[in-house]
């Protein structure tokens, strides 16, 4: 290490997980944009190389190749469940990009989204005026288009969908399993709702006792993603307050990205000493709405037959190594025709705001998916997070394609209102 | 060494711009493989994304006169691909599969393609590419061409060299050569044999043919525990001394599965073993049920606390992930991960891990043992903080101390990650000078230029040729390797005086030839070349016909070329044992005729042809210097293969004098059945011979033939089954089932043989001019005088043949 190593920094504090790493290139062909990119510096292995370099002072934070090939990487920690040692990729990610912030500033676009993000009525506001503009049809035509710049706009016209009426309680059986508090989420009320309600409704059909966490705020994946940990500390204790109020015994998500920050608020908070207990905790306490499902054996239900494919959210398989759960509580419905999608468990291109600041390489990394999707013969892809529903809504929409993309709780909330089990 | 700067413009407008790699920043990922101890800065990298721009890119580079190293994912364990101030050839774009044919049961592949996606393109079919690299999932194929990269199953099935058929090569002068295995004299050297395990140093394959190999009937997988890493070993030699060939047979320490079950790939190995064998039988049903119970009573006899059985395929694949990942597992023990890669004869194993165990001990390392127990290749790791000089300078005085034990135990110092730069300084532990200037003659005679990853593999001051050359004055600067006094290490102590004395008085008569201008013609029993010319004086290599060693619980043997398949037979009889080169014609031929004219007989396709079967051997050359090829343990990639290039070359190249080979234990059971053409239900015969009961030989007689056979039926098929009691039973169940076969006994397969060819070859291929010249090159390489007569077509030009200006 030379004299001009970096120390106390965030990736200093993480400089473990980056002796872990032995080179041994396994996690190459799990990279989404290694193969689509086809340089190694865009490959876990080449960032790692990247990031220990930076440690070591032999590259400053400032160093436009570092920006860039970090800059490419989707976060979708599929090398993570590739890699023999273990190496703590995501946390590596955050850092670096926390270290390289003060030299580097984000994209306009994306300082704008996270401004947006981290003030609830400013949110709510754009979120209704996204709606707004959506109901006009104008997003679902340009959307259409075919120039790069319109992506975003088939986005919001993919989150389109009847909506859902607010759950009834009807649990069945005496006992109730657990109670459990849920995430709003900001993507997810504001855009997708009757996922929301979906999610609501299918708790309940389990006999999950559903509390409020009043004051609960963005997750702060999305900052944390950026190198901006400081915001995401802030929004992460204010949702830690709201959940150990609700006194719920889980805090659960259907947003595959929340659920992963949150299940990592003790790694996040780890140096604050007044934080820590209460994040451990509610981490700890965090779960998929699938694992919920899967673990309560979920209530068979009858979905008017229908051949249906699931695309693991990279931050449900491989952040929060969730991969069985959300097939088996799609299984207890009959009628669903589940055929797998080969490259399941490889990247859409979403990767939280990914698709908004590196739209090419995203796009590069969605042909592969929506071929596969193509190949299945499915009517309906499922997946469990807002931006890769979004990414791979769009691009069905894109290509004018009748499949649509759905969150694994809607299709279980229709069977469940077709049986008549609410 | 500076790189013009035009090159890279050149480059860049073939490649376009984002697949030159150029910045300090950029290269860094680049300047090491797997093995991350080393690094070299390259001057830039470029990567090609096709066949086309691959070529323009090699003929660019040797335009310009510079140096390359090719690479392909960077997962080598040998520093093999590190590019010091030269330029960086990346070939990972390149990773099309350009077809499967799943009727010739091979594949085409561009060299980029990685290893596990072949098999997973070749499944649909029931077909899998068998070499196995642990690193599958990353590494391609063209690192393992380059590496002779072998992996778990190639205990059985062989390393990559037995898997790929042909190969298209740019050469480093930028002219194409298609390698091929040939078949009869006129098709040349077998130069495919000696471009696998090159690494790097003779070209760059643009697209590989490799074989595709049907997925087994049946597979069982056993995990048995064992209270000593003793027991665990010899339990190995047992299995295999048994006669039981399992398609692999691994061995874990404690700390290995330490490092495992703390990881992702956590398989459930018991965390109190003091090592686990992970054994796999895989074949036809009834046999495997035979074997897997043998293995499992075999581990229990010999300490195994229990022995654990796959349940499912889940349960399988989870059991070998474990395997495969543990390099990997061994990252979170320390920052840094010494590797190594050596093979010793099996029987030596367990004396040789408490040696190991015992070295650790004395420099305070942790070494953690995994490795390929059926072919005795060890991969002793030790993970280290290599920030701390001392653990450091420890770290490699032990690694030292194991190399230097491995390679005194008649072992070698790679059996599957290559030389690199890794392994540069055992190279003269291992081999004697006129070896080493032996593969350095090999390696100009596919690059004149000394272009291709420069600096690799032999160290450069062993070659003599190259003595006051800019290269050799560069490299020598900084390989660190001290001219050691040649040695015998190939051979055994009690290497005898009869093959000294021959290879003297072969030396002599070259020298004489040399001054003189005559002719020289090599005889063993003269059943194989026909008649010599008149006017060339005989050598005859008959007399150094004894063993020079055997163990057989090592299956492996070394003997004076001049034994005959007779006297190799009674020999190894005695031990139950055999070498199935079996080739047409009569048993009175002797083994070197028999691997000089890389003689096949009617079972070589199942039971291993002459370049199968031989691990090492001895040759004087055509300038009288001797050279000790190969090794005498079963899995070797140690320096360029001059052991493929002799197999074949028909006495053209040199004197073979002693011979390495590979023993199999004789088959419980052998029977010869006949029917008479037309006999068969053509369709269930066809499926019968693809499957899994195949024969080990089939033959085709005419009337004729069949006559002189002794058959009079006329006209018929004869088939030959050998193997394990179940398998020949269900085999011969499965042959009634389709035909009215007869029994014969079987010696008349012995007498077919010796009756034969009845097989025609193929059609001969006709040499290119680029491969004519190659094949003369090689020539001109081992025999410059062309003072062997040799019924080898190829001829060394008065003045070493250059290349076509491209």
């Amino acid at each position: 290490m030379s004299d001009t190593a970096l120390r106390d920094t965030p990736l200093a504090r993480e400089a473990a997980g980056l002796d872990a790493c032995v080179h041994c290139g396994f996690c190459l062909t799990s990279c989404p944009t290694y193969l689509a990119l086809e340089d190694e510096n865009d490959s876990p292995r080449g960032r790692l190389v990247l990031m220990r370099a930076l440690l070591d002072g032999d590259i400053a934070p400032s160093d436009p190749q570092l920006g860039t090939h970090l800059d490419r990487c989707l976060g979708c920690r599929a090398c993570e469940t590739a890699c023999p040692s273990g190496v703590p990729y995501g946390h590596l990610l955050e850092a670096t990009r926390a270290t390289m912030a003060p030299s580097r500033p984000l994209p306009f676009a994306a300082r704008a989204i996270l401004f947006v993000f981290a003030r609830p009525r400013l949110l709510s506001i754009a979120m209704m005026l996204s709606r707004v503009f959506r109901a006009t049809g104008i997003p679902a035509l340009i959307g259409r288009m075919s120039t790069s710049a319109a992506f975003p706009f088939a986005m919001l016209a993919s989150t389109a969908r009847a909506p859902r009426r607010i759950a009834t309680h009807a649990p069945r059986g005496d006992e109730s399993l657990a109670s459990v508090a849920t995430l709003t989420g900001c993507v997810m009320e504001g855009l997708l709702a009757p996922v929301n309600r979906a999610t609501e409704q299918v708790l309940d059909a389990q006999g999950y006792r559903r509390v409020a966490a009043r004051g609960q705020r963005c997750c702060g994946a999305l900052h944390a993603h950026a190198g901006d940990p400081e915001t995401a500390r802030a929004l992460a204790r204010e949702n830690i307050a709201a959940f150990i109020a609700s006194g719920a015994d889980y805090f659960v998500t259907n947003s595959a990205g929340c659920g992963a920050m949150i299940k990592s608020y003790g790694h996040l908070l780890h140096d604050d000493a007044e934080w820590r207990e209460r994040a451990e905790q509610v981490a700890g306490s965090a779960r998929d709405v699938s694992e919920l499902l899967a673990a309560a054996g979920p209530l068979p239900a009858h979905h008017a037959p229908i051949r249906v494919t699931y695309d693991a959210p990279c931050h449900l398989l491989h952040a929060q190594r969730v991969g069985a759960a959300p097939l088996s509580a799609m299984r207890a419905m009959d009628g669903l025709e589940l055929v797998p999608l080969p490259g399941s468990d490889q990247c859409c291109g979403s990767a939280g705001i990914f698709n908004l600041v590196e739209p090419d390489v995203a796009t590069r990394v969605l042909q592969p998916k929506l071929a596969a999707i193509k190949s299945t013969g499915a009517s309906v892809v499922t997946t469990g997070n807002p931006g890769c529903l979004m990414q791979i809504g769009a691009g069905l929409l894109r290509d004018r394609s009748t499949v649509v993309a759905r969150h694994p709780v809607e299709l279980m909330a229709d069977a469940y209102d077709r049986s008549g089990t609410t | 060494m500076s790189v013009p700067a035009a090159v890279a413009g050149a480059l860049r407008a073939i490649v376009g711009d984002r697949h030159v790699v150029e910045g300090a920043t950029s290269l860094l990922t680049y300047e090491s493989d797997a093995l991350p101890g080393y690094r070299k800065r390259p001057a830039f990298a470029v990567f090609p994304g096709t066949r086309d721009e691959l070529i323009a890119v090699v003929r660019t580079l040797a335009q310009h006169g510079v140096p390359y190293v090719p690479r392909g994912a960077g997962t080598g364990l040998s520093g093999g691909a590190l590019a010091d101030g030269v330029v960086l050839l990346g070939l990972q774009r390149l990773k099309r599969i350009v077809r499967i044919d799943p009727e010739a049961r091979l594949a085409v592949v561009e060299p980029g393609v990685v290893n596990a996606w072949l098999t997973t393109a070749a499944a649909p079919h029931g077909l899998h590419y068998a070499p196995d690299p642990s690193s599958q999932t990353a590494c391609t194929i063209g690192g393992n061409v380059a590496e002779n990269a072998g992996g778990p199953h190639c205990l059985k099935y062989g390393a990559t060299l037995n898997h790929i058929l042909a190969a298209t090569v740019a050469l480093p002068s930028g002219e194409l050569v298609t390698l091929h295995r040939p078949s009869r004299a006129s098709e040349g050297y077998d130069l495919i044999g000696a471009f696998v395990g090159s690494e790097g140093c003779f070209g760059v394959a643009v697209d590989i043919t490799v074989k595709l190999t049907p997925n087994p009937e049946a597979v069982r997988t056993l995990l048995a525990d064992f209270t000593s890493v003793d027991d665990a070993a010899r339990t190995t030699s047992a299995i295999v001394a048994s006669g039981i060939l399992p398609a692999a047979c691994e061995l874990m320490d404690r700390a290995t599965i330490n490092a495992v079950e703390a990881s992702i790939y956590a398989a459930g190995y018991p965390a109190d073993a003091a090592a686990v064998l992970l054994v796999e039988v895989d074949g036809d049903a009834a046999s495997v049920a035979e074997e897997a119970a043998r293995v499992e009573e075999l581990c229990r006899s010999r300490g195994a606390r229990g022995v654990r059985v796959a349940v499912d395929p889940v349960d399988r694949a989870r059991l070998w992930q474990g395997r495969k990942k543990a390099f990997g597992a061994m990252g979170r023990m320390a920052p840094h991960l010494a590797v190594q890669d050596a093979v010793v004869p099996r029987t030596k194993l367990a004396d040789i891990l408490r040696s190991i165990a015992e070295i650790g001990l004395r420099h305070r390392v942790q070494v953690c043992n995994v490795f390929h127990a059926g072919d005795g290749n060890l991969h002793p790791n030790i993970p280290y903080n290599g920030r701390d000089q001392d653990e450091h300078d420890r770290v490699f005085a032990a690694m030292r101390e194991i190399m230097q034990m491995c390679i005194e135990s008649g072992g070698t110092i790679t059996g599957e990650h290559g030389v690199g730069l890794d392994k540069l300084p055992y190279m003269e532990h291992l081999f004697t000078a006129d070896t080493l200037d032996a593969m350095c003659r090999m390696r100009t005679a596919f690059d004149p230029d000394r272009r291709a990853n420069p600096g690799k593999v032999v160290p450069v001051h062993s070659c003599r040729e190259w003595h006051g050359t800019p290269a050799y004055a560069q490299h020598t600067a900084h390989d660190g390797v001290e001219a050691a006094s040649a040695n015998r290490k190939y051979l055994a102590p009690t290497a005898s005086s009869t093959l000294m004395a021959l290879e003297r008085r072969i030396a002599d008569a070259v020298h004489e030839s040399r001054a003189t201008g005559s002719a020289l013609y090599i005889a063993g029993a003269g059943t194989h070349f026909g008649n010599p010319p008149r006017d060339a004086q005989r050598i005859d290599v008959s007399e150094s016909n004894n063993v020079i060693e055997y163990v057989p619980d090592d299956l492996t043997i070394t003997v004076g070329a001049g034994m005959t398949l007779q006297q190799l037979e009674a020999i190894t009889a005695e031990h139950n044992q055999w070498c199935p080169l079996l080739p047409w014609g009569s048993d009175a031929a002797t083994i070197g005729g028999t691997l000089a004219s890389a003689a096949r007989g009617p079972a070589s396709a199942t039971l291993g042809s002459p370049r199968d079967l031989t691990l090492g051997l001895s040759f004087v050359d055509g300038r009288g210097a001797t050279a000790r090829a190969g090794g005498r343990v079963v899995k070797n990639v140690a320096g360029f293969d001059l052991t493929r290039a002799m197999i074949g070359s028909w006495g053209s190249l040199g004197a073979i004098t002693a011979v390495s080979l590979r023993l199999r234990a004789r088959p419980a059971a052998n029977e010869v059945w006949m029917f008479a053409d037309g006999s068969a239900i053509p369709d269930a015969l066809r499926a019968w011979v693809r499957g899994p009961l195949a024969p080990a030989a089939l033959v085709h007689l005419n009337d004729a033939n069949a006559g002189a056979a002794g058959l009079d039926g006329g006209a018929c098929t004869v088939v030959w089954l050998i193997g394990g009691a179940a398998h020949v039973a269900a085999s011969r169940e499965a042959l009634h089932a389709m035909a009215p076969a007869e029994a014969l006994s079987p010696d008349v397969w012995r007498r077919l043989r010796a009756q034969g060819p009845f097989d025609s070859g193929g059609l001969p291929i006709a040499l290119s001019p680029a491969m004519s010249t190659l094949n003369a090159r090689v020539r001109a390489a081992f025999d410059p005088d062309n003072i062997f007569a040799s019924p080898m077509p190829i001829r060394s030009a008065s003045a070493l043949p250059e290349f076509a200006h491209v």
